[in-house]
């Protein structure tokens, strides 16, 4: 991180608080600009981080000398700040402590919360964003009942024709569009490249409307039948590809082997269906024509017309289902799911960031004890002071103010650094986000997150004033200026409080490192569980071939079988083999099929790869019983299948999966296949179970597209680039990227969340742990030192080691159970939330819980027994001397 | 006379902006302060006395359109009045008058 920009941008927060101070008229603007200028001048070349810190510095010290400037207003209030600087000065350990951990918490707060308000608060940026429905075509069997926004989401799986039946029929939308993530590969330039697009309808733009920012987006006429092929290109594109020229728009370029006509490029901020999205291509005649009904790859977006509400939207939808049902026996076992669009959106990451949300929460919540705690000792220490302020005739009112004041000062520091840590924190966080939190270019720290910082630390500087508050206003001042004179523990009210803070930081600390612990186990026991295939000397790398789309089946078999002739004599490439779909490779399809069992066929739809007889030996994936392909199984022979363990499993118990059938395709135009073998299970994904699959032989499915798997040999450092090489002369125009499957399950949208998740909330687990023994230790020295005088008594009376550490830790030992206690129950209570929120495994068993407990009582021990080891050194004649 | 007379830091930042001559932004009087001064003002201070200055109708300033690194800021071009230029020599001649006598004396004391 700690990007070098030639013109530094100050914090927008910042700047908004020093144009308030200047105004906004030619004076004032002409300030900002000063402002700007000088910070050009000095960070222009330094890490922007620096620039930022200067400018806030900047903008307090001109607050201070702004407003000072002579007035009487200004006057008093830089004389009260001196004022309350200088009561807190004599205290400075105090002060620092206190800005310190509520820093700490606020900085973690801000975080959290601009991801939250990022990511899920912030409504979309589209058109009345509220108006916008995705609307899935699903299986109701694949669902749990009631079906969730977060599966919808992924769920893919609308046909066209089914699309444009809906377009006839509803009522409820002003405008529908369907659309679908795609990749091809951009010839342009010296060097293909494979970029990400949608194919959509132009009721997608209609929907969300957003204008291009250059030329058109698409119309209903590029919709029809025979339409000029058109694309419109994402802002990012334009700008990397064709250098922001304008004369882009107009120009014909070539994707996957069509040409496309450039009509419009989509401002920088357009990003649908995600951020990836680069450039947007018509629906073609293939499509549009198409009446495929059993499977489909769409997913539909709406905008209510006016008036129209969700509920209204969805009864329309069954209605329309019902109708289609009638005309369109296919259509039967499907039904329509409507979600806000805000809600599929976000549904992947919506749990895992209000858990982050709510562990910084408890971070700050555990900060804001420990505050209390040294303010509750503070004013018990002043407890004195304040009984002879009272007798003079000061109302307690009065005093209870004096500690708010200071509270609310040190709170206001607080709040201030935590909003600094969190901004320098900002970029490089952010710069570990993508690819992982959908809607992440959307986070920010600005004015809608200041306010919430700005009304949380006045916030907490009223709650951690009000416990002493209370204290100081309700304190009975005979008995505390008794209690002073005795020099005991600091009232029985007192002792109650910080037993009170005692058990809440214990419990939050167990309550946080048990999340914390969950998912770092699940994290753990996702990436150490088998794949199933060979991760590390594997390369893989995706070939389409454009040309070879509509050629005869033999042609693009003998194409194929060429190339992997041609990469096998690439130096260290061991193995070559072809697979339609792959673990960790993007897109793969779940055609429908019959299974033969004892119980008759059951229907369903299963993963399913095309592969050529070397891929089980090139991924490592062992066969279990039966064969694999072979040279055999061409186009002609009988139709075999080879299916993954948890398959034969699933299907046929007991029995052997050699020699059962498997129907591939619906009832009305399915091939049977024979099962010739069995093989190990795979994952595709971090976050997935084994595949239930099976296999087709590539020769009896001759396709234009491919996964090509490289198995190393001795020498595999090179493979890459050689491999890059080899292709490019082989064909020019298709974009190739290889890379280790190793490289690639890093790469898994899942696996860098998973990852992130615990080692944030494992940082902030620690953080509050850490807190909490501070706290602890703080109280527990206080009251050593509050008790310096009976310790010494009862050393001089022949208390033995054992007796006075008794005295001193077992009510805090006590305390700390009942806080282990109530902390163990927060977690077991929260823990089915914190479960569904995890992506991978689900850790089972006690062994989080038990660990976590020994080691907060680990820690709180040893805080503990510092100042009781001290207890036990207190000299009886220094003792009574200290009163 | 009736009106406040100058205070230091107003006496200095007029005779900045006179010495910059014809072209004296807010930062140029910043700069000239420190090092021919040594006089280090804050922002806050140097843009309240150059408002109480314009107040006083002793400093006037017209806009200038911004720089890039200003992010399209404007900017003001400082300049000395007629009435600034003649308290300002009101001040050194009452200055002088004063100083008349004294000069030995502080020399001696070095």
């Amino acid at each position: 991180m700690m990007a070098r920009a030639r013109r530094p941008r100050p914090p927008r927060v910042a700047e908004r608080i020093l144009e308030w101070m200047v105004g906004k008229d030619s004076r004032g603007r002409s300030i900002v600009g000063d402002a700007r200028e000088e910070m050009a001048a000095r960070w222009g070349h330094r890490p922007r981080l620096f620039a930022k810190l200067w400018y806030w510095a900047y903008v307090g010290r001109f607050a201070l000398s702004y407003r000072g400037g002579g007035d009487p207003s200004g006057l008093r209030l830089a004389a009260g700040l001196r004022h309350a600087f200088r009561s807190l000065s004599r205290r400075p350990g105090l002060a620092l402590v206190v800005v310190g951990t509520l820093a700490v918490g606020i900085g973690a707060t801000t975080l959290a919360y601009a991801m939250v308000d990022g990511v899920l608060l912030r409504p979309l940026p589209y058109e009345e964003p509220g108006q916008l429905l995705n609307l899935s075509r699903v299986d109701p069997d694949w669902f749990p009942e009631p079906p969730t926004a977060g599966r919808a989401a992924g769920w893919f799986a609308t046909p066209p024709a089914t699309f444009f039946d809906w377009e006839k029929r509803s009522r409820s939308f002003m405008h529908l569009g369907a659309y679908a993530s795609t990749s091809g590969a951009l010839e342009e330039g010296d060097e293909p490249v494979r970029i990400n697009g949608a194919v959509v309808t132009s009721g997608v733009f209609a929907a969300l409307g957003v204008p291009a920012e250059l030329g058109r987006h698409l119309m209903p006429e590029d919709d029809v039948l025979g339409a000029v092929p058109v694309v419109v290109l994402s802002h990012g594109l334009w700008m990397r590809g064709f250098g922001a020229d304008p004369g882009t728009v107009g120009r014909t370029i070539r994707i996957e082997g069509t040409d496309y006509n450039v009509i419009g490029v989509m401002p920088a901020d357009f990003a649908f269906p995600s951020e990836s999205t680069e450039a947007w291509v018509h629906f073609g005649d293939e499509l549009v024509l198409s009446d495929v009904r059993s499977a489909g790859f769409l997913n539909a977006v709406g905008r209510l017309s006016p008036g129209v509400g969700l509920g209204e939207a969805r009864e329309d939808m069954r209605r329309v289902s019902v109708e289609m049902a009638a005309v369109h026996p296919e259509e039967r076992d499907f039904e329509v799911l409507v979600f806000p669009l805000q809600e599929i959106t976000v549904a992947g990451a919506r749990q895992g960031l209000l858990i982050l949300l709510g562990a910084a929460l408890v971070v700050l919540l555990v900060g804001c004890v420990n505050v209390t705690n040294l303010f509750l000792s503070r004013s018990a220490e002043r407890g004195r002071e304040f009984a002879v302020h009272a007798a003079l005739g000061a109302g307690s009112g009065r005093l209870a103010g004096l500690v708010l004041g200071e509270s609310l000062l040190l709170a206001t520091f607080g709040g201030l650094l935590g909003g600094l840590l969190a901004l320098a924190a900002l970029d490089p966080f952010l710069a570990a986000l993508p690819m992982t939190v959908p809607r992440a270019g959307e986070i920010a720290i600005d004015v809608r997150v200041a306010l919430v910082i700005t009304v949380l630390t006045v916030g907490l500087g009223i709650l951690v004033a009000l416990l002493p508050a209370l204290h100081t206003g309700r304190s009975e001042l005979n008995t505390t200026l008794r209690e002073g004179g005795l020099g005991a523990a600091g009232g029985r009210r007192s002792f109650r409080s910080h037993g009170t803070l005692v058990v809440t930081e214990v419990a939050l600390a167990v309550l946080l490192l048990s999340a914390a612990g969950l998912f770092l186990a699940s994290y753990r026991l996702s990436a150490e569980r088998d794949p199933g295939f060979g991760t590390d000397d594997v390369y893989s790398l995706y070939v389409s071939i454009p040309r070879l789309r509509d050629a005869a089946p033999h042609e693009q078999s003998i194409f194929f079988g060429d190339m992997m002739r041609r990469l096998v004599s690439v130096p260290g490439v061991e193995r070559v083999a072809l697979a339609s779909q792959m673990p960790l490779m993007p897109s793969y399809s779940m055609p429908p099929a019959g299974v033969e069992t004892s119980e008759g066929v059951q229907e369903t739809i299963l993963h399913s790869s095309v592969v050529s007889p070397e891929y089980f030996e090139a991924m490592d994936i062992p066969v279990l019983a039966g064969r694999s392909f072979d040279r055999g199984d061409e186009d002609g022979s009988t139709p075999v299948a080879v299916v993954s363990e948890e398959m034969a499993r699933r299907y046929w118990p007991g029995d052997d999966p050699v020699g059962q059938r498997v129907r591939i395709g619906t009832d009305d135009d399915g091939v049977w296949h024979e099962v010739v073998g069995m093989v190990g299970n795979v994952r595709y994904g971090f976050a997935r179970s084994e595949a239930v699959e099976y296999y087709r032989a590539a020769a009896q499915y001759p396709r234009s597209e491919f996964n090509v798997v490289l198995k190393a040999g001795p020498g595999a450092a090179g493979i890459p680039g050689a491999t890059v090489a080899a292709m490019r002369e082989l064909l020019p125009t298709v974009p190739v990227s290889v890379a280790s499957l190793r490289d690639r399950v890093e790469d898994d949208r899942n696996y860098r969340w998973a990852r992130l998740a615990s080692i944030l909330l494992s940082g902030l687990g620690g953080v509050a742990v850490l807190l909490a023994v501070l706290g602890i230790y703080g109280v527990l020295s206080y009251a050593v030192v509050r008790r310096t005088r009976e310790i010494g008594i009862r050393v001089s009376l022949g208390g033995t080691a054992r007796e006075i550490l008794r005295s001193v830790l077992g009510a805090f030992l006590v305390l700390s159970l009942v806080g282990t206690v109530l902390g163990l129950g927060l977690a077991v209570v929260t823990g089915p939330v914190m479960r569904s929120a995890l992506v991978g495994a689900v850790p089972t068993g006690p062994w989080i819980l038990i660990e976590v407990t020994g080691v907060v009582l680990a820690t709180v021990l040893v805080a503990g027994l510092v100042p009781a080891v001290r207890a036990l050194r207190v000299d009886p004649l220094v003792a009574f001397k200290t009163e | 006379m009736g009106k406040k007379p100058m205070g230091e830091v107003e006496h200095l930042v007029l005779l900045a902006v006179l010495r910059l001559g014809g072209g004296a932004f807010a930062l140029d009087v910043l700069r000239e302060l420190d090092r021919e001064a040594g006089h280090v003002v804050s922002r806050g201070s140097l843009y309240k006395t150059m408002e109480r200055l314009e107040a006083k109708g002793l400093l006037t300033w017209e806009v200038e359109d911004g720089s890039p690194e200003r992010g399209g800021h404007p900017r003001r071009r400082f300049s000395v009045t007629e009435a600034g230029i003649l308290e300002l020599a009101e001040a050194r001649a009452r200055l002088m008058n004063m100083w008349k006598g004294v000069g030995g004396l502080l020399e001696t004391d070095r």
